[in-house]
C-alpha cells in the first residue's frame, strides 16, 4: 500500500531540482505521474509505466489544456497538481539586477509570468478538472515570500503572490463545496540547480554545510526534503489541511 | 489514519514518548505511531492502555519529567521523538473557558501550567536525550493566533507554545545533530472533550466539517518523521482552512 495509490498527478518543473525528485517520489508512492518541463528530462530520466514526460511552457495558456487532456487520456482523471516550475531570475552566469531602483520591467514580467501566471493557469485547469471528484494542489512559494530581499525582489514578490493565491484557491474551492485542497510550501535554501546554477550541489561542494552557517540546522536542504512535505500535503493524510503555507527552511525564518 | 498500511515503516526503529495519550489526539498519535513502527511510551494522568509501554504522569510535575524520560530510555532503549500532547481545552475544563473579567489568577496560572509550562519542561528534559535526527512536536492550536475573549487563558497558553517551539527549534539546532522542534495548530477537532463555541459550526469551517483526531495525528507523524528532516520551527495548521480566513 503506497501513499498515493490510485492517484494521477501532474508535476511541473520536473526536469531538475525539486520537481524531478517530486515526480519520481510520487511515482514510487503509487501515483501515475505526468511530468512536464520546458526542457527535456535530465540524462537519467526514465519514463516508466507510471511516469511520462511532456514538454510544457507553463506560461502557455493553451498548453495547460493539452497537459491535462494528456494526463487524463494516458492515466485517468487528475487528482494532484504540483506546480513546481519556477525561476529566480538568475540565468546561468547572468544575474540581472532585481534591485528596486534598477529592475527592468521585462525581467519583472518574465519572473511573474513563469512563477505566478503558471500557478493561476495551473490552478484554473486543476479546479475545472477536479471540481466533480476532488483533488489536491500544492504550489511552491518560498521563504522569500516573507522577507525583504533586494537581490531577489521580483522573485520574492512572485512567491508572495503564489502564497496568497494558494489561499484564495483553497477558499474558493471550499466555498463551492468542492473537495479540493490547495496548499503551499515555502522552501528555504535548498541545494538545487536554481540555487547553484553552475552545477555543484552546494555552495562549495562537500557535505551541504559549507556556506550554510546562517541556517540554524547548519546545512542546505536537499530536493527530497521538499519533495516529501509536498507528498504529505498532496496525499489524503493531509485531508483536513487547506489554505496553509508550510515552511521548509531549516529554521532560517526563525532568525532575524 | 483510515488505512494504516500506508504508514508502515515510516517510524521504523524510532522510540517516541507521547503525553496526553489516553484520549483524543494523543491516543490517535500513539495508535498511528505504533502502526508506523515506533515503540511508544504513552503517558497520561492515569496510565493509558496503549503503546509499547505506559506510565501515569502529570505533566505539570516538574520534578518527574526527568524520571519519565529516563524510564522511556531504560525501557525502550532510547528516545527519538517527544510529542507534547497533554493539555486542557475549554471543553474539558472550566478554567480554560473564562473571560479576562471572570477568571481568577489561580485558574489563569493553572491553565498556563498545564498547557505551556509542561511543554517547556518536556522540551528541556527531552532535548539532551534525543538521538541524532530526533524531533519534538508540540500541540498548539488555532487559538494561538486569533482573539479568544471567552477562553483567554487558553489562547495565551497556546500562543506561548508557539513561541516555546521556535526557541526550542533554535536550541535544538545548536546541537548540530539534526534535532528539530515543530508545532501543529489544530482547528476544531472532534475529541471526547471538545465543545465547540456557539459561533463555531461545521459550516463556518471552509472544509465544511470538524476535523478528526487521526487527521491531526497524521500531521504529527509527518513532522516527527524523517520526511520533515529540513522542517524546524514550523507551524503546521490542521484546521480545515480556518487560518486562511
Amino acid at each position: 500500500m503506497h501513499r498515493l495509490s490510485g492517484k494521477v498527478a501532474i508535476v511541473t518543473g520536473a526536469a531538475s531540482g525539486i520537481g524531478a525528485v517530486t515526480a519520481r517520489l510520487f511515482a514510487a508512492e503509487g501515483a501515475r505521474v505526468l511530468a512536464t518541463d520546458l526542457r527535456p528530462g535530465a540524462a537519467d530520466w526514465k519514463a516508466t509505466e507510471n511516469l511520462a514526460f511532456m514538454a510544457q511552457d507553463v506560461r502557455d495558456e493553451a498548453r495547460w489544456d493539452a497537459v491535462f487532456a494528456a494526463a487524463r487520456e494516458h492515466f485517468g482523471p487528475v487528482d494532484i497538481l504540483a506546480n513546481i516550475a519556477g525561476i529566480n531570475g538568475v540565468f546561468g552566469d547572468r544575474a540581472p539586477s532585481q534591485a528596486p531602483d534598477e529592475i527592468e520591467l521585462g525581467l519583472w514580467r518574465e519572473i511573474q509570468a513563469v512563477n505566478v501566471e503558471s500557478v493561476v493557469l495551473g490552478c484554473r485547469a486543476a479546479l475545472r478538472a477536479m471540481a466533480g471528484r476532488g483533488g489536491a494542489i500544492v504550489n511552491i512559494s518560498s521563504i522569500a515570500a516573507q522577507k525583504g530581499w533586494p537581490a531577489r525582489g521580483a522573485y520574492g514578490a512572485s512567491k508572495a503572490a503564489v502564497l496568497q493565491y494558494s489561499r484564495t484557491v483553497a477558499r474558493y474551492a471550499a466555498g463551492r463545496g468542492w473537495p479540493i485542497r490547495c496548499n503551499a510550501v515555502l522552501p528555504g535554501p535548498i541545494a538545487t540547480p536554481m540555487l547553484f546554477p553552475s552545477g555543484q550541489t552546494t555552495a562549495t561542494g562537500g557535505d551541504g554545510r559549507a556556506g550554510a552557517d546562517h541556517v540554524p540546522l547548519g546545512r542546505f536542504g536537499i530536493a527530497e526534503e521538499v519533495a516529501r512535505p509536498i507528498l504529505f500535503l498532496a496525499s489524503d493524510e493531509a485531508r483536513y489541511i487547506t489554505g496553509t503555507g508550510l515552511l521548509i527552511d531549516g529554521g532560517l525564518s526563525l532568525v532575524k | 489514519m483510515r488505512d494504516s498500511r500506508a504508514v508502515a515503516g515510516r517510524l521504523a526503529g524510532k522510540i517516541a514518548l507521547v503525553t496526553g495519550a489516553a484520549s483524543g489526539i494523543g491516543a490517535a498519535t500513539v495508535a498511528l505511531f505504533s502502526a508506523a513502527g515506533a515503540a511508544v511510551m504513552a503517558t497520561d494522568r492515569a496510565a493509558p492502555q496503549a503503546g509499547a509501554a505506559s506510565l501515569a504522569f502529570d505533566v505539570t510535575d516538574a520534578g518527574r519529567w526527568t524520571a519519565v524520560i529516563d524510564a522511556t530510555v531504560a525501557k525502550l532503549g532510547g528516545l527519538d521523538i517527544l510529542v507534547n500532547c497533554a493539555g486542557l481545552n475549554p471543553g474539558a475544563h472550566p478554567a480554560a473557558r473564562q473571560t479576562m473579567a471572570d477568571i481568577t489568577l489561580d485558574d489563569w496560572q493553572f491553565v498556563q501550567r498545564v498547557n505551556a509550562d509542561s511543554m517547556m519542561l518536556g522540551c528541556r528534559a527531552a532535548l539532551p536525550h534525543l538521538r541524532d535526527g530526533g524531533a519534538i512536536v508540540n500541540i498548539a492550536s488555532l487559538a494561538a493566533v486569533v482573539g479568544m475573549p471567552d477562553a483567554m487563558a487558553y489562547g495565551v497558553s497556546k500562543a506561548a507554545i508557539a513561541s516555546i517551539t521556535k526557541s526550542v527549534a533554535l536550541l535544538a539546532a545548536r546541537a548540530g545533530r539534526g534535532l528539530r522542534c515543530n508545532a501543529v495548530f489544530p482547528g476544531p477537532i472532534l475529541t471526547p472533550t471538545m465543545v465547540p463555541p456557539p459561533h463555531r459550526t461545521p459550516e463556518r469551517v471552509p472544509l465544511g466539517r470538524f476535523g478528526e483526531a487521526d487527521e491531526v495525528a497524521a500531521a504529527i507523524l509527518f513532522l516527527a518523521s524523517d520526511d520533515a528532516a529540513y522542517v524546524t520551527g514550523a507551524e503546521l495548521f490542521v484546521d480545515g482552512g480556518l487560518s486562511m480566513l
